[in-house]
């Protein structure tokens, strides 16, 4: 915890020297009375994540510490040696498709790839992974685990997943409204890092937002997708999103940037939105409205073997994310003359 | 620190773990910090009145074995 005020000059030289000698492994905090934008950012500049304002609450830097807690944690997970791929999905927008994005992705991996697979809907309440999957969502959910977590191990995980035909395990969100007790970010972490010990890739269906629950959910993944489609709001959002994590400290490098429902007839082009949101777009989604429909309807995601541009973009990005010697295993179509 | 009359403690950090440390702060609000600190489990290194733009040796040690 640095103090701001008395010489900003020596308080930055403090903090660069923190941070240069222990490689990005300390988190500083700047204290001031002063609320000047100027010198946040330069504190932002020299290294600070927290910018708390005199006097000082306990409870203030309380909250801070536990973000640093959760944010530590998640640092631990990653830099460890779990085996899975934590990948994150956040529609920037109500719509935008981060779930029907997952839940093809997820499906995909485990059919075409073999890999051991399994989406959590992180949502509260209410979540779509299961009707996506047309799963029967009364049985155990994610955030009763969360409330679990200390006793977590193979067995109690075994007791709370849900199987679907296509390999996948699913952790879903509550099937109803109602008041639920929070969950700790520290429970949000250790799930996790557990999760991504047993599966090849965790995909985390996130609520819309940037709350505690989704920023160590983001630190602890290796990648997020926000999901986005190419009207102007949606786009504005992105951007907000997109700034606010750079601001955060989520390396550029992890932060993905997927256009849901991108047209010919749309007149945005991607080039456009990269420029808006000084970010390349990783992956672009074609509108396939009636597939989609009716794959929502039949609760049956589209399949790897279907010929449409949506499931070949997703085959595609399935592909990038499986290591080259994992050959897809899809069934043989035999065309010749003699079938 | 022994000017500002606080008490504090240089823990043992072998083996990693949360640590903090406070500079330039008034001995007050030190104070108020390392028990908030301790509250939270985090492991409370030093306060140093002033700021520490050159990180004496000793510090530097034992920052580079903390965790965070």
């Amino acid at each position: 915890v640095i103090d701001f005020d008395k010489s900003p000059d020596l308080a930055v030289q403090t903090a660069t020297a923190m941070q240069s000698l222990v490689n990005g492994r300390t988190a500083l905090i700047a204290l001031s009375g002063d609320e000047n934008p100027e010198l946040i950012l330069n504190a932002m500049r020299a290294g600070c994540s927290e910018y708390l304002t005199k006097p000082l609450g306990a409870e203030q830097l309380s909250t801070s510490l536990q973000k640093l807690r959760a944010r530590w944690l998640s640092s631990t997970i990653r830099s460890g040696n779990a085996a899975g791929r934590v990948l994150a999905f956040l529609s920037v927008r109500g719509g935008a498709g981060a779930t029907t994005v997952a839940v093809h992705l997820g499906t995909f991996l485990a059919r075409r790839h073999a890999q051991k697979v399994l989406i959590a809907d992180l949502h509260p309440h209410l979540g779509h992974v299961a009707m996506l999957l047309g799963m029967d969502s009364r049985s155990y959910n994610f955030h009763e685990l969360l409330r679990n977590v200390s006793r977590l191990d193979i067995a109690l995980l075994s007791s709370y997943v849900v199987h679907h035909s296509s390999g996948v395990d699913v952790l879903l969100s509550p099937d109803m409204l109602g008041e639920t007790d929070p969950i700790s970010v520290e429970a949000l972490g250790s799930a996790i890092r557990f999760l991504a010990d047993v599966y090849n890739y965790v995909l985390i269906d996130c609520m819309s937002g940037l709350d505690d629950l989704n920023r160590t959910t983001i630190g602890c993944c290796n990648e997020v997708f926000l999901v986005s489609t190419p009207e102007v709001p949606a786009l504005r959002d992105l951007a907000r999103y997109v700034d606010r994590l750079v601001e955060c400290c989520v390396p550029p490098e992890k932060l993905k940037v997927v256009i849901n429902q991108h047209g010919s007839h749309r007149t945005v082009t991607v080039e456009q939105i990269e420029k808006a949101i000084r970010h390349p777009v990783s992956i672009t989604l074609p509108i396939n409205s009636a597939e989609l429909t009716r794959a929502v309807e039949t609760g049956e995601p589209i399949s790897p073997e279907k010929r449409s541009e949506f499931a070949s973009q997703i085959k595609n990005w399935a592909s990038t994310l499986v290591p080259a010697k994992t050959a897809p295993t899809e069934t043989k179509r035999r065309f010749g003359f003699w079938n | 620190v022994k000017e500002c009359n606080l008490s504090w403690e240089t823990p043992d950090i072998e083996g990693g773990g949360l640590c903090l440390i406070t500079a330039g702060l008034d001995p007050e609000v030190a104070d108020a910090t390392r028990q908030v600190a301790l509250q939270e489990s985090f492991r409370f290194l030093t306060a140093s009145p002033d700021y520490i733009p050159n990180l004496n040796a000793q510090l530097a040690q034992q920052l580079q074995g903390a965790e965070g």
